[in-house]
């Protein structure tokens, strides 16, 4: 009955908050399935909502504990490069790229003729390299994967993602080297075939795949898209623009706001005052800009939130998938609050949301009973 | 230096900080991974300049420090006159509590840098 009485009272008037309050505490009482399934409903309701997400991470951490501290010890008893994959890949699961490549540079060092870590390492990077399309990102993908596929001379997988990245880069000539390789391993592979007929058509690039990965990163976009970015759906305009609106609205009543935007990519979709700032959003765009392109050269993966903090006081922004919000606060309050009452008053004003029926029934008082 | 920056890395959520001089050149390194020096020292003074200039434009100061929330890690950077601190830490790590510890070993390298000077 507590149980539900706690699922209920985060679902009867659900904000990002108490959906936050509901899983915490159910989490507090050992009830790791009931607190699951009410974070999956707040994720329905708010899916770009941090503090939802950051608590999913964690259940998904407390999920994995057990198993990882066991393969941590048998590694500790005997290295083994397949555990230290499997570690690593759990790791990789949970978001926690920086352990997950530091669990494969060891096993590098330690079985550098196994091409697991490699491979692992290859499509980390190459993952991040369709984020960030950095040279960098881009030439380590290829480095590892070209690793695993000389050690393993039957491997797929890499030859699947070499062919993918090299085509990718507009170096059709590498592409094809690895399709035909895997067309002698399996000649059926029809989707190699139809990729090996395209690139066949192709002029060769005629130039040195350095040269290709910087091009790619100076132009900002890849000569050949990759079929999951082709596929990812686009947000829609109307809905984007009016979430845009009703979320910079409430935002505006927050203590200590002086100006503020809304934005997407390079575009300031809502700029509302009060302005003690000429042009913030112009000045938001440019410096969001910035801090993304240092984030990902910093090899810090794709940038969430960003405080700048001076005697003008604290210019935030925070990212909501699709969005970000960039606000010119006071100084003075505490950054991590301050960014959650962000983007909790950002989520639940941008979102219309119906309460959920079906509760308990409410206890009615002993004495209306008698 | 070496010694605060070590002292600054004991702190729970930390993997490793770095001084850099405005230009971006490394002074001195306590990270972890030794490939990430080079990448943290240049962009964070790139970073830190770019964003000096464009509030200035806009007729606001400079930042004295900036906290950066990214996928795979916190980055917070300091102001310290003859250059600034840069510190890499966990990406849950608690900003407010990692800032303080920041923020005092900051004035502990300004000083030392004036007493160098």
């Amino acid at each position: 009955m507590a149980l539900a009485r706690l699922r209920w009272e985060a679902l009867r008037d659900p904000t990002p908050g108490s959906l936050v309050t509901g899983v915490e505490r159910l989490f507090a009482r050992g009830e790791t399935a009931a607190a699951s399934a009410l974070l999956e409903r707040g994720l329905a309701l708010f899916p770009d909502y941090n503090g939802l997400l950051d608590l999913a991470r964690t259940l998904k951490r407390e999920e994995r504990r057990v198993p990882m501290q066991r393969l941590r010890e048998a590694l500790g008893r005997r290295p083994d490069p397949g555990i230290y994959v499997q570690l690593a890949s759990l790791h990789r699961e949970l978001g926690e790229i920086p352990e997950a490549e530091a669990l494969c540079d060891e096993a590098r060092l330690r079985f550098p003729h196994d091409g697991r870590a490699w491979l692992m390492l290859g499509e980390i990077r190459a993952e991040r390299f369709k984020k960030t399309l950095l040279a960098r990102d881009g030439g380590m993908a290829l480095k590892n994967l070209e690793r695993a596929a000389d050690l393993s001379s039957e491997g797929r997988r890499p030859r699947v993602l070499l062919a993918d990245l090299y085509a990718s880069l507009g170096a059709p000539e590498l592409a094809i080297r690895h399709l035909d390789r895997l067309l002698e391993l399996d000649p059926t592979e029809k989707w190699a075939r139809a990729l090996k007929e395209d690139l066949t058509r192709m002029e060769p690039s005629g130039r040195d795949i350095e040269s290709l990965l910087f091009e790619v990163e100076r132009r900002g976009r890849l000569l050949r898209t990759f079929t999951a970015m082709a596929e990812a759906a686009l947000p829609d305009e109307a809905e984007l623009r009016a979430r845009a609106e009703r979320g910079g609205r409430a935002l505006r009543s927050l203590r200590g706001v002086r100006s503020l935007a809304v934005l997407r990519e390079g575009e300031v979709l809502v700029e509302i005052g009060p302005q003690s700032v000429a042009a913030f959003g112009s000045l938001a765009v440019r410096l969001l800009k910035a801090t993304r392109y240092s984030a990902r050269k910093m090899d810090a993966g794709e940038l969430r939130r960003a405080v700048f903090e001076g005697p003008f006081g604290r210019l935030l922004f925070a990212g909501m998938r699709g969005l970000t919000v960039a606000l010119l606060v006071d100084g003075g309050f505490q950054i991590e609050r301050l960014l959650h009452q962000v983007e909790e008053v950002f989520e639940r004003a941008s979102r219309s949301v119906v309460p959920v029926e079906g509760g308990p029934e409410p206890q009615t008082p002993a004495v209306a009973r008698t | 230096m070496q010694e605060i920056l070590e002292e600054l890395n004991r702190t729970p959520g930390v993997r490793g900080s770095l001084v850099s001089t405005p230009d971006g050149v490394l002074a001195t390194s306590a990270l972890v991974r030794q490939e990430d020096q080079d990448f943290l020292a240049a962009m964070g003074s790139e970073l830190l300049g770019k964003t000096v200039e464009m509030l200035r434009e806009a007729g606001l100061g400079p930042p004295v420090r900036a906290v950066i929330s990214a996928e795979y890690a916190k980055i917070l950077l300091a102001d310290l006159e003859m250059g600034y601190l840069a510190v890499l830490a966990e990406p849950s790590a608690n900003a407010d509590a990692l800032l303080l510890e920041v923020m005092a070993a900051a004035s502990r390298l300004r000083r030392r840098s004036r007493i160098g000077v």
